[in-house]
């Protein structure tokens, strides 16, 4: 059996506050483990305020700029070009924003900075929702999802907004998904990113188990079935036109997706049919534009 | 070497003398010719600064807290909407201790959308930390951007330079620039004390627990009140250097006089000029004139009052519900002295609208005709 | 005006001299301020989260733990099957070889006859295709027979002598056993050379009397005495073990069993196992052209098998279908295509003799109710009788034990001497085992019942009590057991749970064909008495060995560590220690669930 190659270095310590079985903990410290040492990363508002302690303490092992939520984008910037001039162009400056602090509020500091072509890494950690604030809904909410503020009487209405295509449209170099349960996967298109110069994207799936209603144990797995069934398709972006999507050998139905988790508890079998029918028609749009 | 120029070149003037590392801004009137002037200058090679032309306010603010724990100099300007935009990120700067130089052209705040000068939009953000200083002309202007990273460096607050929109920002005027070489030694490279290190990782602005946050906002307020010390050393040091210099306030007209006039921006030019006719008519006045608005400076105001009965304040701002902001901040300061006199606040020149002569000079009058103002707004100018 | 960098590096030479004064690195530490005199003007961070020890956070508490692989569960010798196909991945075939023998003295032997009952239940099934866990165990030895290993004894002293009566495969592994725990072993064997059934029974073509040997070998080289041609009851009597501290009586069954039909008995008639021993010791053997051999289990498939080698024709009689005949599904797919016919559902009720053939009746048979066996009873359809003819008639169908020599006080019951689990007789000292004692005769389960003696009778020697001893190391319910658990508690310890396909995640494998191993042309297989499969190629075996599953058993993958989100699973740069950092282990249970092979379990955390 083939076993998962990852670097040993712990970027990121123990004793920090995230909820036992976090997804973005799994998937921070897979990151960390990439990106290196040499790593300044900027963290808007979001769960990552209170994971690492409150002062003096922080879990971090690199140098961490908290921000406004508004501001990934736009602080990132700043902390580049200071590094820069200090004669730094070793350093790495990596944005590590929610779905929150990326699609909503922080969309525009975001298209800001790529349009401008701002040389970071620009990580989302998609939890599908405000979870830090107690899971009400973002735009990066799947339709149907229940959260706080669409509860199951009126779940949420829209479906996910399509961030990777936003994100293609700027043209920036190099935009791609990836989740917690393929970490070669993840620290093949960090690597990759590392090389780019430029605005770089990763859209994260991090399930969340208080705010996606699943055990704790089931964290990497639900992330595995969120790529097998197709809800979240594991693809590249260079450049705003080349798509590199990425096969998956055991691919199941949403609805062994679904099942799994609470937020999804109250989908009648009509609404998982329309689930099923939306994936399959972004499947196919993405294999058109992957030229298949 | 004296060259005539607006107020907004004398700005970008001074950041050059300043050698500022990043420059964030985005272009509102009448901020806009600052941001000009400097993109040239520096796609003309003769500044080596990083210009991020971001994409609102709020994300240049942002961009500057990044470079400025990034340990680099930073600058910024705006006006009206755009500094009412990035409130949020102004006290960011403060609580985080970053030594920002932001430049404010005062304009008026819509609606109505007015584009002339007012002073409610610096005013509005009185709260939020930063140390805020008033110009009267384009020499202050330019002197004071270099005096600003100076003391912002020393305490480790933001300093806010404000100038009035069109008066200064677009009038020309001589103004004595000086040399690289001659600023150089007035203004050392910013030597932070804590900035990003990937030697040393240290994490910035992390959550504080109401255990430890009382005590930042405490040494915040302390790094306030060495400012009235600081800013006399500085430009104490500015005026031996360049032979000219501003205090945090400054008293003119009779020595001692029963009703002093304070105001602020370039009020005070037309102010100068009828305090010194009435002098001559027999009135008993003088002038202060208000550079620095925070902290206030309640000691050095308390000082030069000596007998005056009255103080007439001529604010071009409106808090509304309250009146005008200097006259407010004014009183407060006056609460617990020995010698209170009376404060007549008047408010006049809102969105541009002409301080004149006349103006003044019917305040004064109004001010010497009442033993107390009959109103606590006294409206100059108002069109009933 | 150009800005200068260098002015940079001077400029933080005093701010990093700052950091140093107030941060302690690596520290455990809480932090304390006096107040705002000792604190910074901005909230930046000076110390780490590594004091907060999470661990406190735990409902439930993740742990390594071994479980039963259901192969090894199944495995009557007690094999530690998943360890040594990790050693095989490894590429450490000595070291797998050593392990098989940690338990079994015959991998050699198993690989080829062993009715691999492991792979019935490998969980692999459930997914694709069982692993090849019989090959790969014939693959190991015929590897190390490629080298001279020695066995080593186990340390510490054992004073004792041991009788053995029956060098068969529970004969001679009791005899291993013991005396690799230096007890002196004689073994008494009845006929000219050693092996029992294993080489009486079984022909060349599925067993290589080579191979034989050395494993027979390998076990002499310990010091066990074998004196063969002393059958006991004749030229031994329980009297002359009087100085043997214990006997293990193992003497097989040999007896073919009959059809108790008329004209069975006659010239020309022979009994299967009659006919195999002769061919196995290499007599000449004379027989004519068409042969009719009555049975269905794996002496009937080795009688016709050896029949067509040896140039006649060979056609078995069976009462019962096809998927009720009890011999290897391999022996009867190759039997078939060496050319043996096979008739189902034929019962002879009579046996003639006309001029030189024989000439037998039988009715046809149909499935009625299923019998104690749990295979549907056949039951003669009337009226259905035909003829067939053959030259010779062979009965292969079933053997029994002989017990007229067996010391008083063994009790026979439903064709077997009874004993207790260990193997003890009624009389002090003396145990039994092997076919013998069970219905269930097959190599392995003979092999696994010579271990549980050998336990039992160091048990009894040491006074201790050998029933605990054996419940302790059984692999899964038993009956199978552990003897290197016995020796050695503290190495590789096992929870008797059996681990379930459900308790697996499969999601870490691809699907992939079971490797097999090449057969011989039918053709030229029959041309005489050689092996019929050849043993994988090394890399065949890598690759078979690389789909174990590793059920129960952590084999190194590191999932655990690589998706802890407290990084409390500690592995130093090279290897994964097994240690949750309890410290810090939050209980979230990812490792359990992403463990593909069910290592790690969950329980409770008592507060």
């Amino acid at each position: 059996m083939k076993k998962i190659e990852i670097p040993f270095s712990e970027n990121l310590g123990h004793g920090h506050l995230a909820c036992a079985g976090c997804g973005a903990a799994v998937g921070m410290r897979l990151t960390l483990k990439a990106l290196g040492e040499k790593t300044v990363m900027v963290f808007p508002a979001s769960c990552w305020t209170i994971i690492p302690g409150s002062w003096p303490y922080s879990s971090f092992r690199i140098p961490v700029v908290h921000a406004g939520f508004v501001t990934g984008g736009a602080t990132a910037s700043g902390v580049r070009a200071a590094l820069d001039i200090r004669g730094d162009h070793e350093a790495v400056v990596a944005v590590w924003a929610g779905d929150g602090g990326t699609f909503d509020i922080g969309l525009q500091a975001l298209s800001g900075a790529a349009e401008r072509n701002e040389d970071f890494i620009y990580i989302c950690n998609d939890n599908e929702g405000y979870m830090n604030t107690g899971t009400q809904r973002s735009s990066a909410t799947p339709r149907f999802a229940w959260t706080t503020t669409t509860p199951v009487m009126k779940p949420k209405e829209h479906p996910k907004k399509d961030i990777m295509a936003i994100m293609a449209d700027h043209q920036i170099p190099y935009a791609a998904t990836a989740t917690i349960a393929y970490p070669e996967d993840l620290l093949r298109k960090l690597e990759k990113a590392k090389r780019i110069r430029g605005t770089r994207f990763i859209h994260l799936l991090s399930p969340c188990p208080p705010g996606w209603k699943i055990s704790s144990e089931l964290t990497v797995k639900i992330s595995r079935l969120a790529v097998r069934s197709r809800v979240f398709p594991l693809y590249e972006i260079e450049n705003g036109i080349s798509y590199t999507l990425q096969e998956e050998s055991h691919v199941v139905p949403v609805k062994e997706y679904l099942k799994l988790q609470g937020r999804f508890g109250h989908l009648t079998d009509s609404e998982i049919g329309v689930v099923q029918e939306s994936v399959e028609r972004t499947w196919e749009r993405l294999l058109r534009k992957a030229g298949a | 070497m004296k060259r005539v120029i607006t107020g907004n070149q004398a700005v970008a003037y001074g950041v050059i003398l300043s050698r500022v590392d990043v420059i964030s801004a985005y272009p509102i009137t009448p901020q806009t010719t600052i941001i000009e002037e400097l993109s040239e200058l520096i796609a003309n090679g003769r500044l080596n600064t990083r210009f991020l032309k971001v994409e609102s306010e709020h994300s240049a603010m942002a961009a500057l807290i990044g470079a400025s724990t990034g340990g680099v100099r930073c600058f910024t300007a705006t006006s009206s909407h755009g500094l009412a935009y990035m409130h949020e990120m102004l006290h960011w700067a403060s609580g985080a201790r970053l030594p920002i130089v932001l430049v404010n052209v005062n304009r008026a705040i819509a609606p109505p959308w007015n584009i002339w000068s007012d002073q409610s939009d610096s005013l509005s953000q009185r709260d939020t930390g930063w140390i805020q200083l008033y110009c009267e002309n384009n020499q202050e202007v330019l002197d004071t951007v270099l005096q600003a990273y100076r003391i912002a460096e020393s305490v480790k607050l933001p300093v806010m330079v404000v100038l009035d929109a069109y008066v200064l920002s677009h009038t020309s005027e001589p103004v004595e620039i000086p040399t690289m070489e001659e600023v150089d030694p007035f203004l050392l490279p910013y030597c932070p004390e804590y900035a990003i290190d990937t030697q040393e990782p240290m994490a910035f602005s992390t959550i504080a627990t109401p255990e430890y946050f009382l005590e930042f906002r405490y040494k915040l307020q302390k790094a306030m009140e060495q400012v009235p010390d600081i800013a006399k050393k500085v430009n104490d040091e500015f005026r031996s250097r360049f032979g000219r210099g501003y205090g945090a306030i400054e008293r003119y007209g009779k020595e001692e006089a029963e009703i002093l006039l304070m105001t602020s921006g370039t009020v005070t030019s037309t102010s100068r000029i009828v305090i010194h006719k009435l002098i001559e008519r027999g009135y008993s006045v003088a002038g202060i004139k208000i550079k620095r608005f925070r902290p206030f400076p309640s000691e050095e105001i308390y000082d030069e009052i000596k007998g005056a009965k009255k103080l007439a304040v001529i604010d071009r701002n409106l808090s509304a519900g309250v009146g005008g902001i200097f006259a407010h901040e004014l009183r407060a300061s006056l609460y617990s002295r020995e010698k209170r006199p009376q404060v007549f606040g008047f408010i006049s020149g809102l969105g541009g609208r002409d301080i004149t002569p006349e103006l003044i000079e019917e305040a004064i009058q109004y001010t010497v005709d009442h033993p107390q103002p009959e109103e606590e707004i006294l409206w100059l100018g108002l069109k009933k | 005006m150009i800005q200068d960098s260098k002015r940079y590096a001077l400029c933080f030479v005093p701010f990093a001299k700052l950091i140093r004064i107030h941060r302690i690195s690596e520290m455990t530490n809480q932090l304390t301020f006096k107040g705002a005199s000792e604190m910074p003007m901005i909230s930046v961070s000076f110390g780490n989260m590594e004091w907060n020890k999470t661990g406190a956070w735990r409902a439930q508490r993740p742990f390594y733990e071994d479980k039963t692989p259901p192969c090894s569960a199944a495995c009557p010798v007690g094999n530690d099957i998943v360890a040594f196909i990790q050693k095989i991945t490894e590429g450490d075939f000595e070291g797998a070889w050593s392990l098989i023998k940690e338990e079994n003295p015959f991998p050699g032997i198993c690989g080829r006859v062993c009715f691999h009952p492991c792979e019935s239940k490998c969980n692999r099934g459930a997914y694709d295709e069982p692993i090849a866990i019989h090959a790969l165990e014939r693959f190991v030895s015929d590897f190390a027979s490629t080298l001279n290993k020695k066995i080593e004894k186990v340390p510490g002293i054992r004073k004792g002598k041991i009788a053995i009566i029956g060098s068969g495969p529970a004969g001679m592994s009791c005899a291993y056993h013991l005396a690799k725990l230096h007890y002196g072993v004689t073994v008494f064997e009845s006929s000219s050379s050693a092996g029992g059934m294993l080489r009486m029974g079984i022909p060349s073509y599925r067993l290589p009397k080579d191979v034989l040997d050395r494993e027979l070998s390998e076990i002499q080289a310990l010091g066990v005495e074998i004196r063969t041609g002393i059958p006991y009851g004749e030229n031994l009597k329980l009297d002359d073990l009087k100085d043997y501290q214990a006997t293990f009586i193992a003497t097989g069954a040999h007896r073919g069993r009959g059809l108790n039909i008329p004209g069975e008995k006659g010239k020309s008639g022979f009994g299967g196992l009659d006919l195999l021993r002769k061919i196995n010791l290499g007599n000449r053997v004379k027989l004519s052209d068409k042969i009719a051999i009555i049975g269905g289990g794996n002496t009937a498939i080795d009688v016709a098998r050896s029949v067509i080698r040896l140039g006649k024709k060979a056609t078995i009689l069976y009462r019962r279908s096809k998927e009720e005949m009890p011999a290897f599904e391999d022996e009867m797919v190759e039997a078939i295509e060496e050319g043996v016919k096979i008739r189902y559902l034929v019962n002879p009720i009579r046996i003639q003799q006309k001029d030189n053939m024989k000439r037998l009746e039988c009715l046809r048979m149909e499935l009625g109710e299923k019998d104690e066996s749990g295979r549907r009873r056949p039951v003669p359809i009337p009226n259905s009788n035909f003829f067939i003819e053959a030259d010779t008639v062979i009965i292969a169908a079933g053997e029994e034990i002989e017990v007229s020599f067996l010391p008083k006080g063994m009790e026979k019951r439903d064709g077997v001497v009874l004993t207790q689990r260990d193997g003890s007789t009624g009389i002090k000292g003396i145990f039994a085992g092997g076919d013998l004692t069970s219905n269930q005769r097959t190599v392995a389960h003979a092999i696994g019942s010579g271990k549980r003696a050998a336990l039992a009778i160091d048990c009894y020697l040491q006074g201790k009590d050998a029933e605990e001893a054996i419940r302790h190391v059984l692999i899964g319910e038993g009956p199978s057991l552990s003897i290197f658990r016995h020796f050695h508690p503290e190495e590789r310890p096992m929870n008797s749970h059996v681990v379930t396909f459900e308790e697996l995640n499969t999601d870490y494998f691809e699907t992939s064909k079971r490797r097999r191993e090449q057969r011989g042309p039918a053709k030229k297989r029959i041309k005489g008495f050689g092996e019929v499969t050849s043993t994988f190629a090394e890399s065949i075996a890598l690759e078979e060995a690389e789909r174990c599953f590793s059920c129960g058993t952590c084999n190194g993958c590191e999932n655990c560590y690589v998706f802890c989100p407290d990084a409390s699973i500690m592995k130093t740069e090279e290897i994964l220690s097994h240690q949750v950092d309890y410290d810090f282990c939050k209980g979230c249970g990812i490792c359990f669930s992403e463990c593909p092979r069910g290592a790690i379990s969950l329980k409770e955390e008592a507060r």
